[in-house]
């Protein structure tokens, strides 16, 4: 029994090396494509993950109220926050998705609210009013237009992302 | 609105906007805990949800807490201190919110406990709606009474 046989020489060991380390190098480029390629979560420009909110064949031309959760992480923990939107389709056929957050005070503003404003969205609070389309009622106390929902459609889901201003979104 | 550093600032800036208080009751026991445990978690969930959809006119006090069985009269005076100190700090309209059937007074606004433990999530959420929803029917018919 030689022990010559059993020496790695030079080339095998660098051999071995290369492929090896190589090898995980590899991985390590591949393995986050093919998880994109997977994932089946939508994000946003900012990486934001966009949520599930309702099924497009759900949404009529009367504005309906879909809640949801979003994960929020703050300093210390991360929580689920309960969110809402109240989403229709316009005239054109495209959805709206409108924050129902009262930009006076923050409420939350209900469709068909108050009898005497049929189709307009009212803020229970201080009598705060919004067209259809968001856009606040001038002698009412807001000051801007509901804000609006990013929105992506993937078969026939609706998602959502984050609620911007008018004129942003 | 909270009570946080956050909520109050802005509270400052809109003080004659926000003119409800809302007070949950917490009570504490040493015997059967389990029930008063699940009264006062059940009124904070309510509390925070009802403040979450009003916030710009209702303004969440921390709890008021006692011992279930502190003597009665006394108790009654304690909460009838707080409620004016608030009133006299520009709140119009005070609602405590109760899980715990004690309480019989006016301007309480009682949530039965739901046996919540064995219900699962999404039957949970709607029950709890409903007593959300039906308590702010009671703000929103107190606050167009007085106005
Ligand atoms: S918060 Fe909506 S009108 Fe004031």
């Amino acid at each position: 029994m030689s022990e010559k046989k059993h020496r790695v020489s030079r080339r095998q060991f660098l051999n071995y090396t290369l492929t090896g380390v190589g090898g995980f190098m590899a991985a390590g480029i591949l393995s986050p494509m093919v998880r994109f390629a997977l994932d089946p979560i939508l994000k946003d420009e900012t990486g934001q993950e966009m949520v599930a909110v309702a099924q497009v064949k759900d949404i009529t031309n009367e504005p309906q109220r879909f809640d949801f959760k979003v994960k929020v992480k703050d300093a210390w923990y991360e929580s689920e926050e309960p969110k809402s939107a109240w989403v229709y389709k316009d005239e054109k056929g495209e959805i709206v998705a409108l924050s129902p957050i009262c930009k006076h005070l923050g409420c939350t503003v209900n469709w068909n609210g108050d009898k005497a404003n049929p189709n307009r969205f009212f803020c229970p609070c201080h009598y705060g009013l919004y067209e259809k389309d968001g856009t606040n009622v001038p002698g009412t106390p807001p000051i801007a237009p509901l804000d609006r929902y990013e929105y992506k459609v993937k078969d026939g889901t609706l998602y959502l992302g984050k609620a911007k201003p008018r004129g942003e979104a | 609105m909270k009570w946080t550093v956050k909520d109050v600032d802005a509270y400052m800036q809109a003080k004659e906007y926000v003119d409800t208080a809302l007070v949950p009751l917490v009570p504490l026991a040493c015997a059967n805990v389990k029930a008063f445990a699940e009264m006062g978690e059940h009124v904070l969930l309510i509390a925070n949800e009802i403040e979450r959809q009003f916030k710009g006119r209702v303004m969440l006090i921390p709890p008021f807490t006692y011992w279930v069985d502190e003597e009665k009269n006394a108790l009654r005076e304690r909460l009838h201190r707080w409620k004016e100190k608030l009133g006299q700090n520009g709140f119009r309209h005070i609602f405590c919110l109760t899980a715990h059937a004690d309480w019989t007074e006016d301007g309480f606004v009682y949530l039965p406990p739901l046996p919540l433990e064995h219900v699962d999530d999404h039957y949970k959420q709607k029950l709890v709606s409903k007593q959300v929803e039906q308590a702010m029917e009671t703000f929103i018919s107190k606050w167009t009474e007085k106005n």
